[in-house]
């Protein structure tokens, strides 16, 4: 019971994850060039610096 | 609480949790063991002290802007980039560590795991280079690959996850093993990851202080959360594994250890006894004095089929060659 219980965890972690970059309530949204990202779980900038685009930044 | 606060106050909480984890594996000696793992939390701890304070706190600590900006720009992509190769070397040591009983498979999983790395890193590249690219500087062809590559990554980690989970049994793990524990937090990142990837070329995007941004941060710190929980816990031993002997593990492995063996050789045609070495000789002469000198009840096979000339013959050069 309880390792079916995990593994339905794991299979709509993994479905999920798989699914979301193809998301259709995503496309709804306004689409744009992306100027951020995200690598280490903080905002990774994609605004070169010296073009004065501070992407945002306060 | 505005959107801002409640990103500042999460990345903050990650961040501590972060250094506790780390505590954690100093003071229980497991970053030796989990020396990748401990590598990524580490980074990730140092990382979130550095851009944390220029994110949210930039003013308060006098800082310019462009210095301040220039200086996260810096951080947060050599941080990310050594993050995603972390990942890479933690998803490689947890599928090394879960097969470790199944030496075959093993083999052939790190072939395919490197032949994989290469061509996704090639399918990168490629796209990276092509002509959608306007301006070709690193900088613009860096912020082209590197988000796919990340995303390759996590997808990666998916399947990890998704197989050790489906072959916890036959690997001898329990959901109470840390290889389990620490697949589940790398796709619990992969999948917040994945989500936030979906949002990052929309308009919701468009602001380093995005509410998207939510989303992986609660994943990083949620992941984090759980390496913390399996490695304070004690780690029950592995189960022995004992397996059907139709299961295909058994089978695949027992076939993966074949492959790549050094091969033997078997004479077909043109053998000359002229060929034989002087001691392959004797060996062959003494053996075949001993078989004339059996009895006859030893060689009942001899009654029934006696053996023609040059049956003899062919018997006695295959026991050459494989003497």
């Amino acid at each position: 019971m309880k390792s079916t219980f995990v593994r339905a965890v794991v299979l709509t972690l993994t479905v999920a994850g798989l699914a979301a970059p193809s998301m259709t309530s995503a496309k709804t949204v306004a689409p744009a060039k992306a100027v951020t990202s995200s690598f280490s779980g903080y905002p990774t900038p994609l605004c070169m610096p010296g073009t004065g685009n501070y992407c945002g930044m306060q | 609480m505005s959107n801002v606060l409640w990103l500042r106050d999460v990345s903050i909480a990650e961040c501590a949790m972060c250094f506790c984890v780390a505590a954690i594996f100093i003071h229980k000696r497991l970053w030796g063991k989990f020396s990748l793992l401990f590598a990524l939390i580490a980074l990730r701890a140092v990382s979130g002290s550095i851009l944390i304070p220029l994110l949210f706190f930039r003013k308060d600590l006098g800082i310019s802007l462009p210095i301040a900006y220039n200086t996260y720009f810096a951080t947060a992509w050599i941080s990310g980039i050594a993050q995603t190769l972390l990942v890479i070397g933690i998803i490689y040591h947890v599928y090394r560590e879960a097969m470790r009983p199944l030496q075959g498979l093993q083999r052939i999983g790190n072939i395919i795991f490197r032949w994989v790395a290469m061509v996704s890193l090639a399918v990168s590249l490629a796209f990276a280079a092509g002509p959608h690219t306007s301006a070709v500087t690193f900088a613009s062809f860096a912020t082209a690959i590197a988000p796919q590559v990340q995303q390759g990554v996590f997808v990666l980690t998916l399947c990890l996850l998704l197989f050790v989970c489906l072959a916890i049994r036959p690997l001898g793990l329990t959901f109470h093993s840390r290889i389990f524990g620490v697949a589940v937090g790398l796709g619990v990142t992969a999948t917040t990851f994945l989500v936030q990837a979906a949002w990052l070329a929309t308009v919701g995007a468009q602001s380093l202080y995005s509410p998207i941004y939510l989303v992986g941060t609660v994943g990083t710190l949620v992941s984090v959360c759980i390496w913390g929980v399996y490695f304070v816990l004690p780690e029950p031993e592995r189960k022995m594994i004992l397996l059907p002997t139709t299961s295909p593990f058994f089978t695949w492995n027992r076939i993966s250890e074949a492959l790549g063996d050094e091969p033997g050789y078997v004479a077909i045609a043109g053998f000359k006894p002229q060929m034989l070495a002087a001691a392959e000789l004797k060996v062959l002469s003494s053996t075949t004095h001993k078989a004339d000198r059996l009895p006859a009840s030893a060689h009942p096979t001899q009654d029934v089929l006696p053996r023609t000339a040059p049956q003899q013959t062919a018997l006695q050069q295959r026991i050459a060659v494989s003497q």
